[in-house]
């Protein structure tokens, strides 16, 4: 499954960057998370809970952030096993300067899915996965008004 | 294939269901209706409801009665009653046409009109066809009813704007005017499989040029639309070969379809333009 997208942030590319790499925000940030913990640099271990309406599955996922160039390049590997299925799969990361306080993030995903929720989910799938990753990026803006509020 | 194991809970009320709704809402709650797509999704064990609460029992929710310029349909109705029903003919013929399309007999005897809406999957018929005839979904909570147009209740994939306690109770479809012109248009690889694409369209004609034109589109994002950029294009206008196929091109612009082992997103764009000029075409000759 190939996934992309783009999403503006109204905020400085360095301070979008240090957001996405503060494991404090992506915890209070990632749709349906319930732990998320640091294991190594660059390292995390996460539980989550991901779906739509009733149809959500919890999956364990090991999360490895490579290639880093601050400010604007990243890559995440994502590991996730869970009971309806599992996750392997590689994201990329760009962040575009557009101003002085302005950022777009462009991403894009290639990601193997397969179990169950691979079979019957397949119709909804992309569009599913398409908006959580857009719920994300709507709670990493929020996490960054907060910082810019504290300021 | 079984379930995971769930509490099983049969209010004989409304009212009996809501209050239950409400108190276990937080604890993981559904409700049944024909259960033909929650069961599967549950023997599946892709849902795993704690509490089932099942509202087949609830006799007043099993209605189809025209109450001045709307069509009011109770949660349970059946879609085979809907199929059958000459007041469905008379007065929303679109909607007995829409629900042929639905499964197959066997599945249409189960399914309810309520449990379809709720379960919004995009590419379901009822949806489309509520937003294209732009009804209004009753819903009931622990602080009563209210009342939502289906452009706010469809809210993306398998999501509405239902509460977590409240029981979507009836949807009202507003009659249709005599001299509309209306055609629906699907297409699956099967009949009875998930549609890939489905166009519907209305238009209202006044001494050769369109009065007003509705066309909703399912199957090409992640809620049934209303295609406004191509119902603006032929407002005030002749129907000609080139004005439809203007009409389609808009259509097909507003699609956000996604690719999967059905279809890819050009198909399902090519699939909505020429459907909905299809379904154009076919609503103007019956528009008179």
């Amino acid at each position: 499954m190939k996934l992309d997208g783009s999403y503006s942030f109204d905020a400085p590319r360095q301070l979008v960057w240090d957001t996405l790499q503060d494991p404090e925000a992506l915890k209070k940030c990632i749709p349906g998370v319930e732990t998320f913990e640091q294991t190594g640099p660059d390292e995390y271990a996460a539980k989550m809970k991901i779906g739509v309406a009733s149809i959500k599955g919890a999956y364990s996922a090991k999360i490895k952030a490579f290639d880093k160039q601050e400010p604007s390049h990243y890559k995440l590997g994502i590991d996730a096993n869970g009971t309806p299925g599992f996750v392997r799969g590689e994201g990329t990361f760009d962040l575009v300067e557009d101003g002085p306080s302005k950022t777009t993030i462009n991403w894009s995903a290639d990601a193997q899915v397969g179990g169950l929720v691979a079979g019957v989910g397949q119709r909804m799938l992309g569009g599913v996965a398409k908006m959580t990753v857009g719920q994300l990026w709507k709670a990493i803006e929020g996490q960054i008004k907060e910082k810019q509020g504290a300021a | 294939m079984k379930p995971a194991q769930f509490e099983y809970l049969n209010p004989s009320s409304i009212d009996e269901a809501v209050s239950l709704l409400n108190q276990y809402a937080d604890d993981d709650a559904k409700v049944l209706a024909g259960g033909q797509s929650l069961v599967p999704l549950m023997n599946f064990r892709l849902a795993r409801p704690k509490w089932l609460i099942d509202i087949n029992g609830i006799e007043a929710l099993d209605y189809i009665r025209e109450e001045g310029d709307w069509l009011a349909v109770g949660a349970i109705t059946r879609e085979r009653a809907m199929e059958k029903s000459q007041l469905v003919a008379d007065k929303c013929p679109l909607l007995k046409e829409v629900t042929r399309w639905i499964g197959h007999t066997t599945i249409r005897n189960r399914g309810t009109v309520g449990g379809c809406i709720a379960h919004n999957d995009p590419t379901a018929e009822y949806p489309l066809a509520a937003t294209l005839l732009g009804a209004e979904v009753k819903a009931q909570g622990p602080n009563g009813v209210r009342s939502i147009p289906i452009q706010d209740f469809l809210v993306t994939y398998l999501t509405t704007a239902l509460e977590p306690n409240e029981i979507l109770t009836e949807v009202r479809f507003p009659v249709m005017a005599q001299n509309v012109g209306w055609a629906f248009q699907e297409f699956a690889r099967r009949h009875g499989d998930f549609a890939i694409v489905e166009v519907g369209a209305m238009l209202t004609m006044d001494n050769g040029t369109v009065k007003d034109a509705r066309i909703a589109i399912g199957g090409a994002g992640p809620v049934a639309f209303r295609a406004t950029d191509a119902e603006e294009v032929l407002k005030g206008q002749q129907i000609t070969d080139e004005l439809l196929e203007e009409a389609s091109e808009k259509a097909g612009g507003m699609t956000e379809p996604d690719s999967d082992v059905h279809a890819s997103a050009e198909y399902r764009t090519h699939l909505a333009k020429v459907l909905t000029r299809r379904a154009l075409k076919e609503a103007h000759s019956r528009a008179h």
